[in-house]
């Protein structure tokens, strides 16, 4: 469960008279237990392909497929972690976690959340925090409560849109294999899709890569490192710096292609 | 060098700790030493003047024994004694302005002891015309604020009729309410309601339709319905600021009350004046405004406990 399907599909920003084509005709399919990560510079259009699989963005033309249902909006099946300040400022750590649950499944007691709140927590490493509020957490522990409440629903697919992207660089190497020891424990396996600019990030995280050079999905690269992947000894591996190299070098022409083709230092 | 800057320092605190004392001993003797104006006008009890000053100066000792903001305390102090300190030497002692205009601080405060019933009873009425007419704005204008904000369409249409609406104060059209409403009690009620209705209204519109995005979007992937969108996101995520906005909007109230009061009350803290100055008792016209200030300054007190209590996430 948790197969994505994406057919033909495409959006058009509208504003006023103005249009501007954000997706152009993407095709693609996610597997069932997949970690996909979506990779591309800056306005390529890998958040708002994330929009549309969250159910924020509706697509002008096209549709996705969940195990073969279009969605409709958000749903259940899928929960999402975004950059930061996502909380709710005025909820305790536990009270963000226990409120994604309370919506979707509404015949829970109070003690029976409470629980859920406390489990999740403990998964993130914040058991101490249950009651502090957002305001008195970190930037890393916000985010830890964020992947907490995400994973609190039972989604069937994470999406991720750049979740460590304004965490510092030690918090984020911690953060990265908190996420991947969760993905990996659980005995049947969620789809995540995470969008990121990191490329070291996504290699470290991913079974397949997603390129986008603006508008369209240009390459689907498989990472076939096995699991489970070991920072220190990953940067000695031939794969990993092939395909370093690789996405450096696409990067690099996506680049040169949007200032209009002149030399840049990389 | 830098140690005997030290010891001006520290001197120069040591005397301004005692500057408020000295200046209420001062005032004290002032009361009693004879007055120019006793041949004239018989001079009221001057217990409550007293007793004001004294109580002016337990109030900023008990501020004064709590940590910080203590030079601030013992300034506020020093200015009000020397206010009422001048207030009494220009009026009984060496009578430069005219005595009837310009009553003097013993006669001023002694009309609390001679009409307290009076005073109690106006200030019951006030403040229920008051309260029930800013409570109602207040819920009222909130919840269809809300409510309008969150439909973008309504939003785009309503906001700039209620903007156009806004900018003509209520007190202008107050008479033509009183004339319509049956009794002056629900005239006073709708005119302090139209006192700050459209102004939270409009404020509310605005808040939510520039709420934060990604607050609304991680409601929406959270799948809220509705009411909860409404009441448990858009609801605690504007509170501070509409409870920043009371204090501003009960200040309209009471402006708008006093209005009311002026033109068809027969109690009330505002008629209180009113009535005075009709019957050139300054006196008590001085007694009145400063009962108002009072009760405002409680008001707003009591707002910025209930901001402290509510809030504590937003500093």
């Amino acid at each position: 469960m948790g197969r994505i399907e994406i057919q033909d599909l495409s959006l058009v920003y509208r504003s006023g008279r103005e249009k501007f084509l954000a997706l152009d005709n993407i095709n693609t399919k996610i597997d069932d237990g997949e970690f996909v990560c979506i990779v591309g510079s800056s306005g390529c259009g890998k958040s708002t392909l994330l929009g549309v699989l969250e159910g924020l963005l509706t697509p002008t033309g096209g549709r996705v497929l969940i195990d073969g249902k279009p969605i409709h909006g958000t749903g259940p099946e899928r929960a999402v972690v975004f950059q930061q300040y996502t909380l709710f400022p005025w909820m305790s750590a536990i009270q963000n976690v226990v409120f994604g649950v309370k919506q979707v499944r509404r015949e829970l007691s109070a003690k029976q959340l409470e629980e859920i709140g406390v489990e999740f927590l403990q998964k993130v490493g914040l058991k101490d925090f249950l009651h502090k509020r957002p305001g008195e957490l970190s930037g890393g522990m916000q985010q830890r409560v964020a992947i907490a409440r995400a994973l609190a629903v039972n989604p069937q697919i994470l999406l991720m849109d750049e979740p460590f992207g304004a965490i510092d660089a030690k918090t984020r190497l911690t953060l990265q294999e908190m996420l991947l020891n969760l993905w990996a424990e659980d005995a049947e396996k969620k789809t995540v899709v995470f969008v990121t600019h990191d490329i070291d990030e996504a290699i470290l995280l991913s079974d397949k890569i997603l390129f986008m050079e603006p508008k369209r999905i240009s390459r689907e690269i498989p990472v076939t490192m096995p699991r489970p992947r070991d920072r220190d000894s990953m940067y000695d591996d031939k794969e990993f710096r092939d395909l370093r190299n690789n996405l450096v070098i696409l990067f690099y022409k996506d680049i040169k292609e949007q200032i209009g083709g002149e030399e840049v230092m990389l | 060098m830098s140690a005997a800057n030290k010891d001006v320092k520290v001197g120069l605190r040591g005397r301004l700790i005692n500057l408020p004392v000295a200046l209420y001993i001062a005032s004290v003797v002032l009361v009693f030493l004879p007055s120019r104006m006793a041949e004239r006008v018989t001079m009221s009890n001057p217990i409550a003047f007293i007793f004001v000053l004294t109580f002016t100066l337990v109030f900023f000792w008990i501020k004064l024994g709590k940590k910080g903001g203590t030079q601030q305390a013992k300034d506020i102090a020093t200015v009000i004694f020397v206010f009422f300190l001048l207030w009494e030497a220009i009026t009984t002692k060496l009578d430069w302005l005219p005595y009837i205009f310009v009553p003097a601080p013993e006669n001023v405060f002694y009309s609390y002891i001679q009409l307290w019933d009076y005073m109690l009873s106006g200030l019951a009425r006030s403040l229920y015309l008051l309260l029930t007419g800013f409570i109602a704005s207040l819920v009222i204008g909130v919840s269809l604020g809300i409510a309008v904000g969150w439909l973008p369409r309504l939003r785009q249409a309503v906001f700039p009729i209620a903007k156009a609406i806004s900018t003509v104060p209520a007190i202008v059209y107050g008479p033509y309410i009183v004339v319509i409403m049956p009794t002056f009690t629900a005239a006073s009620i709708l005119v302090i309601f139209f006192g700050t209705f459209w102004s939270t209204f409009m404020n509310m519109i605005n808040r939510v339709g520039t709420i934060d995005a990604r607050i609304i979007n991680t409601a929406k992937v959270l799948n809220v319905n509705t009411r909860t969108m409404l009441f448990h996101i858009i609801m605690p995520y504007t509170l501070p600021r509409i409870i920043n906005d009371m204090s501003v909007a009960l200040s309209i109230s009471m402006m708008t009350l006093t209005f009311a009061e002026m033109i068809g009350a027969d109690r009330g803290i505002g008629y209180f004046v009113r009535r005075s100055l009709d019957y050139a008792n300054y006196t008590q016209a001085f007694a009145g405004i400063f009962f108002i200030a009072v009760v405002i300054t409680v008001l707003q007190v009591f707002i910025t406990v209930l901001k402290k209590k509510l809030i504590k996430w937003d500093y």
